[in-house]
């Protein structure tokens, strides 16, 4: 039992005391005195929740005004269903304490009448919100600039934006046993899943948590491989992608108090995608896509070759570049192994650094980092040119798949520790090691690399290529068995006559 | 989700009985030793003997469906000789394990790493195996359709990067052999390729298990064709007597492989490719083993049969520390009890269904009369 569930009383003083017990006389806690006609009443708020000028415009002045017109206000009997009519804001009456406090917590202003025995809930909300902007998370050179920011309803209607299909579908939802967070789950009806639908309502529903602070929380709570270093859920601030891969028959979920929606299933295919793939020509998407495919095996193997090929297996590379690349460790103390390490743990407390520094800081940081590193710790004799190279080279490719940043790097030191033990063998075991890790994940029921394993030929014209759009008639199939064919049939390029 | 069915898809199996039937690491030397340019009459033989068991496994799996082959030897032979059987099968599984672990063993610590000690790399594919039966049957299947095209890869690299090296009069004189000779032969081939009779527990996870005949025909067919184009193309490069002599004449053939002034030692991708297979039917074959086991131990988990499985496999290759030991066991005991598991085990469980059939239809006809 709540024990704010009573019913609200006829006496103002009581009410004003109830409140004011009910907040431990905090001082945000407002009230504001009022009389129309003869009836006394005040209106209660938090302060720095609502938006004061429209409380004034929108509530207080009507009211006052209702003063000068004398044939609107009865003598006696003026009741809330009247003063509802006169106030130019959203309202509606509510009869609990409990009602009255869940109203007050999310920005709405309450009017209390002298004998009345419910209240008035006005929409008033108004924190000093983030206007919309490109999202630093997600740059684009070709595409909308517009990103999410905290505020769930601008979110729903920057979506809307995109979608206008009376088919989009947002349910609400509230989570948090404090934070009473407002969450949306957003999908196209016709399109996902109902089956899918229904397992991200469970999913939600089975969540028992004091407060949802971010999305991220959600992330955590609902993934299928909560021991893997692999995401399984998607997150995204950008409308134009979430509107995409609801398209796709995915669904998302959007949480008040973070621009990072959230989208399911979430597949490693993914990582490997931009929407700017999409907004140019499908030949370049095509290449960069590789490339990104290029750089994330780049990221995580290439020290770890390097390791192997040093200590194991130097009759693997050709003689002339086996000289060089011995000759540029000549009198270095360490072996190459901890030389590997030793530099990528310095690039992550640099990256690290960088990221959390003030952005003027943080350049300095890296500009700093990276003469101590390039010019000092070679000069001195501590490491080689040649590791230079090859972390530059990784730190590089690292920042080419966003949203498999954190993995890589992880999997960066699990193949360099494998192959420092037993060469390209221990490199083998733990490639497939990690394959079996991720043949067994799933995200929300469908495999985790599909649609290169288990192998769907038809959807890998969007897998590491980009076919053309014309080509792209059909939605991925293991998250839809149901309605695959898009609406309506794309022409084919023309030949000239 | 409820609605997403995953079992096995008919690609996999596919790949699954090209992996197995071209995996062919020493294999390619003992046969051209024993048959020189006749090799493919022993794999021609090999071949219609693996058909037939597969023919028998087909007509059993469409009887008893979803049924693994250690769950319905129950069903045909009753408690006590299915039993018998069942332990037979999973001990045969086991023993292609270990028999693949120890070559594995025998390769690198004698052609990649000679100075890292032999153990470890069967602790490696051993632990990783573990790791494959613990996720289960699906996901390890999963895997084949990223290593049969990389083996295919490998394969056609080396065959189009020693094209200049090959010499098609080392392919003659062919029929130089008698029957006799071509049997004793085909010995080698025929209970490598029985190991097909994994078919008999795929098939209870095949999502269209009508058609894994056929499937396993083209599976079987592609890599038999890739196996001989390997071994002729290690005769054409080599000629007979080298390739008879070293080991590995495959690794031999990879190594001699240029392209240009810069790439060299490409025997790497040939090494990565035996050593994905190599894993790969470790790993299906000691899940088929825990199963038959899981029929003995109904209350142990599939994870701790792997890891007691995966320790007694490491520690059996310590029972054969030298080499002479081990040749023994592999020429001797090994592919006898592998002939008389797959052949002898297979056909007697079929006859007695066949028979237990009709003995039913006779017994309802008399009834009915």
């Amino acid at each position: 039992m709540n024990e704010y569930n009573g019913t609200i009383s006829s006496t103002l003083e009581d009410n004003r005391t109830y409140l004011k017990q009910a907040f431990n006389n905090s001082p945000d806690l407002l009230f504001q005195e009022l009389t129309i006609g003869t009836k006394k009443g005040f209106l209660v708020y938090l302060e720095g929740l609502v938006d004061r000028p429209f409380l004034s415009a929108a509530i207080v002045e009507p009211l006052l005004a209702l003063n000068n017109t004398q044939s609107k206000v009865p003598e006696k009997d003026l009741t809330l269903g009247q003063v509802s009519e006169e106030v130019l804001c959203q309202n509606q009456q509510a009869h609990f304490y409990e009602e009255i406090l869940k109203g007050l917590l999310s920005g709405q202003t309450v009017l209390f009448l002298d004998g009345a025995k419910e209240a008035l809930l006005c929409d008033t909300y108004g924190v000093k919100e983030r206007n919309v902007q490109e999202p630093e998370t997600e740059a684009s050179v070709r595409g909308p600039r517009e990103g999410f920011v905290e505020r769930i309803g601008i979110n729903a209607s920057l979506l809307r934006s995109k979608l206008k299909d009376e088919k989009l579908r947002f349910e609400p939802m509230v989570l948090g046993k404090r934070s009473h967070t407002l969450v949306y789950i957003t999908y196209f009806e016709g399109l996902a899943n109902p089956k899918l639908v229904e397992e991200v309502r469970r999913r939600l529903n089975s969540i028992d948590i004091d407060a949802i602070l971010e999305s991220g929380y959600i992330e955590q709570l609902i993934e299928d491989g909560p021991f893997s270093i692999f995401p399984t859920v998607g997150a995204t601030e950008k409308p134009d992608k979430l509107a995409a891969k609801l398209l796709e028959g995915r669904v998302g979920i959007m949480v008040d108090g973070t621009p990072f929606v959230l989208t399911v299933p979430y597949l490693l295919v993914e990582a490997f995608q931009n929407p700017e793939d999409y907004y140019a020509r499908p030949f370049y998407a095509s290449v960069v896509r590789l490339i990104r495919y290029l750089a994330f095996y780049i990221t995580t193997m290439l020290p770890a070759f390097y390791v192997a090929i040093q200590t194991f297996h130097q009759e693997m590379v050709p003689t002339h570049l086996l000289i060089k690349m011995s000759a540029g460790r000549e009198g270095i103390p360490f072996p190459v192994i901890v030389e590997a390490l030793g530099m990528g743990i310095m690039f992550e407390l640099l990256r690290e650094a960088g990221i959390r520094m003030p952005r003027s800081v943080g350049q300095a940081v890296s500009i700093v980092g990276a003469l101590v590193i390039g010019e000092a710790a070679v000069q001195a004799g501590f490491i080689s040119q040649s590791m230079v190279i090859i972390v530059a080279l990784t730190a590089i490719s690292g920042f080419l798949v966003p949203p498999l940043t954190a993995p890589a790097s992880l999997l960066r030191f699990y193949f360099l520790i494998s192959t420092s033990f037993l060469g390209l063998f221990g490199w083998l075991m733990a490639l497939i090691a990690l394959l079996i890790h991720l043949a067994s994940l799933r995200s929300f029921g469908v495999p985790y690399l599909s649609p290169l394993m288990p192998t769907n030929v038809g959807d890998l014209k969007d897998g590491f290529i980009r076919a053309p759009l014309w080509m792209m008639i059909t939605r991925p199939s293991l998250l839809n068995s149901y309605y695959r064919q898009k609406k309506g049939s794309m022409p084919k390029p023309q030949k000239n006559p | 989700m409820a609605h997403m069915k995953y079992q096995i898809s008919s690609r996999q199996v596919l790949y699954t009985f090209f992996i197995i039937v071209s995996l062919s690491a020493g294999l390619p030397s003992s046969l051209i030793n024993a048959l020189g340019q006749d090799f493919w009459q022993g794999i021609i033989i090999a071949l219609a003997m693996d058909l037939l068991l597969g023919w028998f496994l087909f007509k059993l799996g469409l009887q008893f469906k979803e049924k693994t082959i250690f769950e319905y030897s129950e069903m045909i032979l009753g408690k006590i000789v299915g039993k018998f059987y069942i332990a037979l099968f999973s001990l045969f599984f086991f023993l292609v394990a270990f028999d693949l672990i120890v070559g594995q063993m025998s390769f690198f610590s004698s052609v990649v790493m000679p100075e890292t000690p032999n153990f470890i790399f069967a602790l490696g594919v051993l632990l990783v195996s573990t790791y494959a039966v613990s996720a289960g049957i699906e996901t390890i299947v999963r895997l084949t359709e990223f290593f049969a095209p990389f083996i295919l890869g490998a394969y056609l690299f080396i065959v189009i990067f020693n094209f200049d090296e090959m010499n098609i009069h080392h392919l003659l004189p062919m029929f130089q052999h008698s029957l006799a000779e071509v049997l004793q032969g085909a010995i080698l081939p025929t209970y490598w390729f029985g190991v097909c009779i994994i078919m008999g527990v795929i098939m209870a996870y095949h999502n269209n298990p009508q058609k894994i005949f056929k499937i396993k025909i083209k599976g079987v067919g592609l890599g038999v064709l890739f196996f001989m184009i390997m071994v002729f193309s290690a005769i054409m490069s080599l000629g007979v007597q080298v390739s008879a002599e070293q080991k590995f004449s495959i690794f031999v053939m990879a190594s001699m492989v240029r392209i240009g002034d810069f790439f060299e030692r490409l025997e790497a991708f040939m090494v990565a490719s035996w050593t994905v297979g190599v894993f790969y039917i470790v790993s299906l074959f000691q899940y088929a083993g825990v199963e038959g086991l899981r029929i003995f131990f109904p209350k142990k988990s599939r994870t701790f049969l792997a890891v007691g499985t995966g320790i007694a496999i490491f520690l059996a290759t310590f029972l054969l520390p030298t080499s002479h030991q081990l040749m023994a066991y592999r020429q001797g005991f090994y592919p006898y009890f592998c002939l008389a598991v797959e052949l002898g085990g297979v056909t007697s469980l079929y006859l007695v269904f066949v028979l237990k059939q009709k003995f039913k239809e006779a017994g309802k006809k008399t009834s009915d009369e």
